[in-house]
């Protein structure tokens, strides 16, 4: 990587800095107590460099299921090689609880132990760790029992916060477990205390093809639950879903599956298409069967070579849903402006983002401003946007916030019209003014209204006439960024 | 009277005291890296650990003991995000390194928290409040702008501005006592 390219990761990490900082200053987060039981005041100083990993893992088995749960495949019955005083065989077991899929991946990377056990003097056990709970489901309680033998040795409870390779979970103490046979297999063996039956609200997170929950990131957007479901077999994932969701992302899957998601989930207000392999024209008439839908997203593939039918064909099926009030399409590569009028004539679209397409979008603006209680326009792409049209926004009463985006050319002739709107507005984002002059620029200083204004790539402005604008408009943030010019853009 | 051989202190006295010493700087430096709250304590933990097991050849020279936990440290940080595969995360591990050199060594991160501190006695009250909403109550942008009746792109903006000029008057505070630092 260049230095030039290290330079916003720079700013970011100083940013990181700072913020770090600020929250050990004001009391939010400050390192915890050390807890040094192993130093050798404490211990005998042997097995201090008696410490063991337990290498290449391991193991599995695992119990039988108490009540009809899924038992997951776990690696053979594997031996752990320890080094050290202690050679202790360990075998990892785990017992999901019923109705409820808990994979544990014991070893994902080859190279990280994905269960540690440290041993002490011979014939004693210092600590157990685990790792690699990667099919897991945050919030759910497991209570882990280690056992030797038939010994029960140890027992932890805790709550699965998050998804990582290291170790959410341990057994270890100040006192060193001593191991009544130090050469039998150790056993873990967990289950979950709260099983879930359906997903928590709170969550999200992801749907492997097969039905196993295997990924939960804890995004959450506003107080939206956000699932996400893939792959072939969408149908059989999405049966485990609980049919009062709320807000679904879908990724590679086959148009002609789609059809399920109203079947399953028919609460939906909220959807996200990823990566579809569009089979035919009618792939989303099922979104008339969504009548909670508000927000919809489409992104990519309108363009690849799978797709059989012309976005043209595809778009109609979404101008029809009269209830929409959010829609983003994202790589709209190969599409024409003309193909999104269906969009114009939706009656409840407040927000509507466009991107990747190409032509002459006139039309579909002033229709757009005329029909829609349009408050929200995002535009980016090669698209052709006269000043008359952007004239003809000032229909739109109730919009708040536009944007133009690279590498849409903002000219002077198009900023005097932004000017000339006298709809109260708070943001506008312009993101290529190469050709923008100085006189361009201070056109707006009329636009009082806004609360901020994003100014973009305003390469023949002088900074002095940045500054002017600024001044002529107190009240509002003008956020000015200059690219940076290399030498071969000279 | 004690006799010479009771004042001198055991290795283990003198690794705790290292721990001591530098237990908050590692814990920052893991923080920088990338590492949340409690990850950070968590490696920061094994760090010390790892240290007490496999101490340094003299433990008699900070500095040395100091570059040697800061590496266990990143190596552990590393191992981590390894696992997880992100690879941009570890791209970014050697600039966070230059970052801390920049900005925390050699007093572990002291002169930046203290001249942090002074900073924000500077700032006006709406800013200190946005900052402290944010980073002391932990409030989402969403909330940040309701508390402060702003736009969610307002809070983000102000949130920015305000830590545009901390960064510059901490850096300026930075740069002045280096001046004056033989």
């Amino acid at each position: 990587m260049t230095e030039d390219a290290r330079a916003p990761l720079f700013e970011t990490l100083k940013e990181r800095h700072l913020e770090v900082a600020l929250e050990e200053v004001l009391g939010r987060t400050s390192p915890r107590r050390l807890d040094l039981t192993a130093r050798p005041a404490t211990r005998p100083a042997r097995w201090l460099v008696a410490a063991v990993a337990a290498a290449s893992l391991l193991a599995a088995a695992f119990a039988l299921l108490p009540r009809g749960g899924e038992e997951v495949a776990l690696p053979g019955d594997e031996r752990a090689t320890a080094e050290g005083p202690v050679r202790a065989p360990v075998v990892g077991a785990f017992r999901p609880a019923a109705n409820f899929v808990f994979a544990v991946r014991w070893s994902v990377d080859p190279t990280a132990p994905p269960v540690v056990v440290e041993v002490a003097p011979p014939g004693y056990l210092l600590r157990v760790r685990f790792s690699h709970f990667e099919e897991a489901v945050p919030g759910t309680v497991v209570r882990f029992e280690l056992l030797s033998g038939e010994t029960v040795l140890a027992r932890a409870e805790g709550e699965l916060r998050s998804l990582g390779p290291w170790y959410p979970f341990e057994f270890a103490g100040d006192d060193l477990l001593r191991l009544p046979d130090p050469l039998a297999p150790l056993v873990v063996r967990g289950e979950a205390v709260n099983p879930p039956t359906s997903l928590d609200p709170a969550r999200s997170g992801s749907v492997r093809p097969d039905g196993r929950i295997h990924r939960f990131d804890h995004e959450v957007r506003g107080t939206e639950e956000a699932l996400e479901v893939g792959g072939r077999g969408l149908a059989r994932a999405l049966e485990r879903l609980p049919d009062d969701l709320g807000s679904l992302r879908v990724a590679h899957v086959s148009g002609r599956d789609l059809v399920e998601i109203a079947r399953c989930v028919p609460a939906l207000h909220s959807l996200d298409l990823t990566h579809v392999e569009w089979s035919g024209a009618d792939d989303l008439d099922f979104l008339a069967d969504l009548p909670a839908l508000r927000r919809l997203r489409v992104l990519d593939d309108f363009a690849e070579p799978v797709l059989a039918h012309s976005p043209a064909r595809l778009l109609p099926a979404i101008g029809r849903l009269t209830e929409l009030e959010y829609l983003t399409l994202e790589n709209l590569a190969g599409s024409s402006a003309a193909e999104l009028d269906p969009l114009a004539l939706m009656p409840r679209l407040r927000g509507l983002r466009i991107e990747g397409g190409s032509g002459d979008l006139d039309a579909f603006v002033d229709r757009l401003a005329r029909t829609s209680p349009i408050e929200t326009l995002e535009i980016e792409g090669d698209y052709g946007l006269s000043a008359a049209a952007v004239g003809d926004l000032r229909a739109a009463r109730g919009l708040r916030r536009l944007e133009l985006r690279h590498p849409m050319r903002t000219s002077d002739e198009i900023l005097h019209a932004l000017a000339a709107i006298e709809v109260p507005s708070e943001t506008l984002f312009l993101g290529n003014l190469a050709s923008a002059s100085d006189e361009g620029i201070l056109a707006l200083a009329r636009r009082t209204d806004l609360q901020t204004l994003h100014l973009h790539d305003h390469r023949r402005v002088e900074p002095a006439v940045i500054a002017r604008l600024q001044e002529a408009l107190p009240h509002t943030s003008v956020l000015a960024v200059q690219k940076v010019r290399r030498s071969s853009d000279r | 009277m004690s006799t010479m051989t009771d004042s001198t202190p055991t290795p283990a006295d003198r690794l705790a005291g290292m721990a001591d010493r530098h237990h908050a700087a590692i814990w920052r430096y893991l923080r920088l890296l990338g590492a949340d709250a409690e990850t950070a304590d968590d490696l920061a933990q094994d760090a010390f650990v790892r240290l007490i097991r496999r101490p340094p050849d003299d433990l008699d020279e900070p500095r040395a003991v100091w570059a040697y936990l800061r590496e266990i440290a990143r190596n552990l940080y590393v191992d981590r995000i390894r696992w997880r595969r992100r690879r941009r995360e570890v791209e970014s591990v050697e600039i966070a390194d230059r970052v801390w050199d920049e900005y925390s060594e050699p007093d572990g991160g002291e002169a930046y928290l203290r001249h942090l501190r002074s900073c924000l006695g500077e700032t006006t009250p709406r800013v200190r409040r946005s900052i402290e909403l944010r980073y002391r109550d932990g409030l989402d942008r969403k909330s940040l702008a309701l508390a402060l009746g702003l736009s969610e792109n307002g809070a983000k903006t102000l949130l920015q501005r305000a830590r545009a000029a901390l960064r510059a008057c901490i850096e300026r505070k930075l740069e002045t006592e280096r001046s004056r630092t033989p």
